[in-house]
């Protein structure tokens, strides 16, 4: 279940996050701050991604250890 | 004049630098078989492979070409660069280590050891390697192009084949001394650089243009279209794919000395493009300021010329140059490798190596030739790139995951997939804006998927 947890959020998640919001946001004319949503957004998904990943590497350590004890 | 002077002279000095360093990489190898000449013998820590994967993301096409892209293309540049370079890491995350692990199994130095010994047809292996060496062709005169135009900013008094052919003779020089030890240690200096680079151009470029004038930059830029849309999504999904399985990234992995320090690296990547947003500033303060630019792909070192003192200019000239000789390095050993292991079979361990170096040199004069000749071909070639590498995934799959697949279908859905792809790209039949990479991967995936099942439903031998 964990495997699959962290397939989830490792992989799947970035994808949704980037791809997802994606063709809405570059073609619209939504801003943050004055910058185009587009560009905030694909930014804020640079750390993002390396917390999913971050995430699925713990998830997949516990499960590790569950199986061990 | 002076000014100039200073610039060169910081560059020369670091361009030494990097050839010291990659003379110290010998230390302790002074005498290297094919395994540690290819692959370091699979000793490298987390650093030496985080500093060689990521040489791919900051090639001097990068540095330079990402601002010029988002200046003249806009948002949709944007959204397709980032995008494919960021789902790579985590499709990386799960697929490296299995390569790492399958690389082990097959005692794999090239990605076409892979193909060797998971399925036994030499044509598939041939195959895979031809297709590969076709399409890393054209990254060579791409970086010698790129070089050219960097180190021309000097205006020094020698001709671009003589920049170029000097660019050869280092790039050679490195390899020669270490093999693939020396791009490695080279990167530590080349990466230091850019990170300075990039980041003295931002505090230039903030302190010289108010925040309020890039902010209204960037509202100007070009939004997509519902056409770029579709096109922008295939392409992120067939290059995030492909970068993984692109033959020098494989070729890096198996330098690694455990699979889990090549899923680690992955967790730590996307935080090194942070350095994009900062490029992108460089973008938005030409934008705002209307700066002239000397050429389509310049901003980057345009806006240094406009901003920064003469020993930064160095650096960011210094920063360009060693990406570009770094990424042809890289190349130069996966083209070298593929050729004397997998084209030509059964060489021994010594003459291995005398191959590749004769293999590279070979390879270094086309692309000194097709930089001076043929730069119109060359970014046709560079197109079909992905649309080609992305073709090894489903194999490349089989062989992590040890499905059994007979190979005349991995070998029929390679080759239709290649075929269709560039077909589609080059023949002008309208597919609504999908990437023709991603039709030809359906149908090479859908090949490999019957194979599966015509293997599965095969009865198993009685012992």
């Amino acid at each position: 279940m964990l495997a699959y947890s962290g397939f989830a959020v490792g992989l799947v998640l970035p994808f949704l996050a980037v791809l997802g919001p994606l063709p809405w946001l570059s073609s619209g004319t939504l801003v943050i701050g004055g910058i185009p949503a587009a560009l905030v957004w694909l930014f804020a998904c640079l750390p993002l991604t390396s917390l999913c990943m971050a995430v699925a590497w713990k998830l997949e350590k516990r499960g590790r250890q569950d199986r061990d004890d | 004049m002076t000014e100039m002077r200073v610039a060169s002279t910081v560059f020369i000095a670091i361009i030494v630098l990097s050839f010291v360093v990659a003379l110290v990489s010998r230390r302790n190898h002074a005498h290297q078989n094919s395994r540690d000449f290819f692959a370091a013998s699979g000793q490298f820590g987390g650093v030496l492979v985080f500093l060689l994967a990521v040489g791919e993301t900051y090639s001097i096409g990068s540095i330079m070409g990402f601002p010029a892209g988002a200046l003249h293309d806009g948002i949709p540049f944007v959204g397709w660069f980032l995008g494919y370079i960021l789902l790579a890491y985590p499709v990386g995350y799960f697929l490296n280590p299995l390569i790492w692990k399958a690389g082990r199994r097959a005692e794999a130095l090239t990605f076409a050891d892979l193909f060797r010994t998971c399925f036994p047809s030499r044509f598939l292996e041939i195959a895979v390697t031809l297709s590969a060496i076709f399409f890393m062709l054209p990254f060579g005169e791409l970086q010698m192009a790129g070089l050219i135009a960097t180190i021309g900013e000097f205006h020094w008094p020698f001709s671009p084949v003589v920049i170029a052919g000097g660019c050869a003779v280092l790039t050679f020089s490195w390899l020669a001394l270490s093999g693939v030890r020396a791009p490695a240690f080279v990167s530590a200096i080349k990466d230091s650089i850019v990170i300075l680079a990039v980041v003295f151009i931002s505090i230039a470029v903030l302190r010289h243009e108010s925040w309020h004038g890039l902010v209204q930059a960037s509202r100007s830029m070009k939004p997509a279209t519902a056409g770029d849309n579709v096109h922008t999504i295939t392409t992120i999904i067939i290059q995030a794919l492909g970068f993984c399985v692109a033959p020098q990234s494989i070729a890096f992995l198996f330098t690694a000395r455990s699979s889990g320090i090549v899923r680690r690296n992955q967790i730590l990547m996307p935080l090194y493009m942070l350095m994009f947003p900062l490029l992108l500033l460089c973008t938005l303060y030409a934008s705002a300021t209307g700066l002239p630019l000397s050429g389509k792909n310049t901003v980057f070192i345009d806006v240094a010329l406009a901003l920064l003192p003469s020993w930064g200019l160095g650096l960011v000239m210094a920063a360009c140059a060693l990406s570009g000789l770094v990424i042809l390095a890289g190349i130069c050993l996966c083209i070298g490798s593929l050729v004397s292991r997998n084209l030509v079979h059964g060489l021994p361990d010594s003459r291995q190596k005398t191959c590749a170096k004769l293999v590279i040199t070979l390879y270094l004069v086309f692309s000194v030739y097709t930089a001076m000749h043929f730069s119109v071909l060359m970014p046709v070639l560079t197109t079909v790139y992905y649309l080609g590498i992305v073709q090894f995934f489903p194999a490349v799959l089989c062989v992590c995951l040890e499905l059994r697949v007979p190979s005349g279908f991995v070998t029929a859905g390679f080759l239709a997939g290649e075929a269709v792809s560039v077909g589609l790209a080059f023949s002008g039949v309208p597919v609504g804006n999908v990437n023709p990479g991603f039709i030809g991967l359906v149908l090479n995936a859908g090949m490999v998927a019957l194979g599966l099942a015509a293997n599965a439903s095969r009865p198993v031998p009685r012992r």
